[in-house]
């Protein structure tokens, strides 16, 4: 790129007609110092090329009512056709030429092929460029579900990722004495653990579930005599579940707190969104 | 594949003076005194179609048309947004007559040496940065993909005049950044006399940096706050810059070559060194890590 080289070089096109252009304003009222745009012009030296003016007049009927827009019709017709006389002669416009309430504004140069052609392309070159409208997704609506549907799918998942292995670890009948414990669902030789719902959007709902499954294992664990790691899974809606940003920090907040307790009682926790991440987990603990 | 800038002559390209730019778009953005709006031929494939365009007057000499198309030229390859067209027009003082108004006849009065005009598409409807993200608009914009790689690329160039009049924030659907006024690139340093300074970089003295880019001085102005959740964001915001800034040397690679050609052809094989020297260094991790502060 060398732009002396381009200064040199023989022009690609070169407009034929060069003038000036104008915009062409009305003033309905000399009392008040609105204007309108109403028109523009196409000058040479000599005088007037050609001109375009507004067509439609239905806006200043919402401004001036009917009778207003009848005198701005008048207007407009009185100037379109001085504005004609002058082109077809060839002679400057001044402001004596046109009615009044009507001013010719001179604005810059303009060059094109033609004085019609600038025209023309001054009415349609304001360029918008358009982006693609992003799709309007409505955000999914929060379902709660019941903790029993959840807790069940998670062990349906563990039973497909440990096949017969599961049927040794899951425990979802508990018979005479053990009834009381009936909500702890896995458990190992010398350890115990349970999958326990979460699916809920208050915050302290969740933390209070947490909370009651980790006293129902340690129980157990301690009515059983056993002595290995006990471990909660608990499974958590997210903002894709349709909880709010604001619900699902509140959530995540609570369960932080919680696990740091939890741990400093030697109680292994888990907390996930989808059921093959927490069924994976299960699975680890299992073969601890 | 990235547009490209288009060259022209002042005489055959720039078709008609619209008006002052407060008078035709609604915010005075990216203006220095000549800037204006009129209607350009921009658009390489279609020389014959002009679109509205804001246009802002420099001498053949002035590193600031270099400076604009470079930026430019980079933010198509980086990604970053902004005005789809852009063109290179050249004349001499003869070209320029009263018809192209105030700014282009009072800013080339005493001129003898070539002109040349930087153009862009004129971007409407937009508003203002900080009327549309209130005062701390740094903070919204480094939240945005957009406005982190803008930050970025600002990071490299050197550009020091990110101010909000720079950045549009055009009122498409959702809202879109838009960065616009890169002549003050290589700290605003004239490259064609002086090798540019790294002036965002602290010096091995110790001496903290002389001058940052707008929105990694925001970054760091963050680090040093006493709260600690701001402190980790603005860590966060600098790793995540320091990322976007790794694909830069592939783009540099993509348009070091044509850069060298412009630089060389019209300001001289010394300042094309120059200018090149400054900007291999800045693609440079180490550079990287030295202006974001990851590493000292």
């Amino acid at each position: 790129m060398n732009l002396l080289e381009t200064l040199r070089s023989p022009s690609v096109q070169t407009p034929n007609w060069r003038g000036q252009w104008a915009r062409i304003w009305l003033q309905p009222s000399v009392f008040s110092a609105q204007r309108f745009l109403i028109g523009l012009a196409m000058m040479d030296s000599t005088g007037l090329c050609d001109f375009r003016l507004i067509t439609g007049t239905e806006k200043f009927g919402c401004i001036y009512g009917d009778a207003g827009r009848d005198l701005v019709d008048q207007i407009i017709t009185q100037a379109r056709q001085a504005l004609a006389t002058a082109r077809e002669h060839h002679t400057p416009v001044d402001a004596r030429t046109l009615p009044p309430g009507v001013t010719i504004d001179p604005v810059g140069m303009v060059a094109d092929r033609s004085p019609t052609q600038a025209l023309e392309t001054a009415l349609v070159e304001a360029e918008i460029p358009m982006e693609p409208r992003p799709e309007l997704v409505k955000a999914p609506r929060f379902k709660s579900r019941p903790a029993d549907e959840v807790v069940a799918e998670v062990l349906d998942s563990i039973r497909l990722r440990m096949k017969l292995d599961a049927n040794t670890l899951i425990r979802q009948d508990h018979f005479g004495d053990e009834k009381h414990t009936g909500m702890v669902n896995l458990v190992r030789p010398h350890a115990a653990g349970m999958v326990v719902s979460g699916w809920y959007a208050n915050s302290q709902r969740v933390q209070l579930e947490f909370l009651l499954a980790a006293n129902m294992v340690e129980s157990y664990m301690a009515h059983h005599k056993k002595t290995g790691e006990a471990a909660v899974f608990l499974l958590a809606p997210t903002v894709e579940d349709g909880l709010s940003a604001k619900q699902s920090q509140e959530i995540d907040d609570a369960l932080d707190q919680i696990d740091y307790h939890l741990r400093s009682r030697n109680l292994r926790s888990a907390v996930r969104n989808r059921v093959d991440d927490l069924a994976g987990d299960v699975a680890e603990w299992a073969k601890l | 594949m990235p547009a490209t800038v288009r060259l022209g002559k002042i005489s055959d390209s720039y078709l008609r003076y619209i008006g002052p730019l407060g008078e035709q778009i609604q915010a005075h953005l990216g203006e220095n005194r000549t800037t204006h709006v009129a209607s350009v031929c921009m658009d390489p494939d279609q020389p014959m179609v002009p679109g509205r365009s804001v246009v802002k007057f420099f001498h053949l000499s002035d590193k600031g048309w270099l400076n604009e198309y470079a930026a430019w030229t980079m933010a198509q390859i980086l990604g970053v947004r902004v005005p789809p067209k852009a063109a290179l027009l050249v004349g001499s003082r003869s070209d320029i007559t009263d018809g192209h108004g105030p700014e282009l006849k009072q800013a080339t009065k005493h001129v003898s040496t070539p002109l040349v005009l930087w153009c862009t598409s004129a971007m409407e409807p937009h508003r203002n940065i900080q009327t549309a993200l209130g005062r701390s608009w740094e903070s919204s914009v480094l939240k945005t993909e957009a406005g982190r790689r803008i930050a970025a690329m600002d990071g490299w160039l050197g550009n020091c005049d990110r101010i909000a009049s720079n950045l549009l924030w055009w009122a498409s659907e959702s809202g879109a950044l838009m960065a616009i006024d890169h002549e003050k690139a290589a700290f605003n340093q004239d490259w064609t006399l002086k090798t540019p300074e790294h002036l965002d970089e602290p010096s091995a003295d110790g001496t903290p940096a002389r001058v940052r880019t707008h929105l990694i001085d925001h970054i760091q102005h963050a680090r040093k706050s006493n709260d600690k959740k701001t402190r980790q964001a603005a860590s966060g915001m600098a790793n995540a810059i320091s990322a976007l800034s790794k694909h830069h040397p592939d783009a540099w690679k993509a348009f070091r070559e044509d850069l060298a050609v412009a630089a060389g052809n019209n300001f001289g094989p010394a300042a094309r060194d120059r200018l090149l020297s400054f900007l291999d260094y800045r693609v440079t991790e180490d550079s990287i890590n030295r202006r974001l502060g990851l590493v000292i």
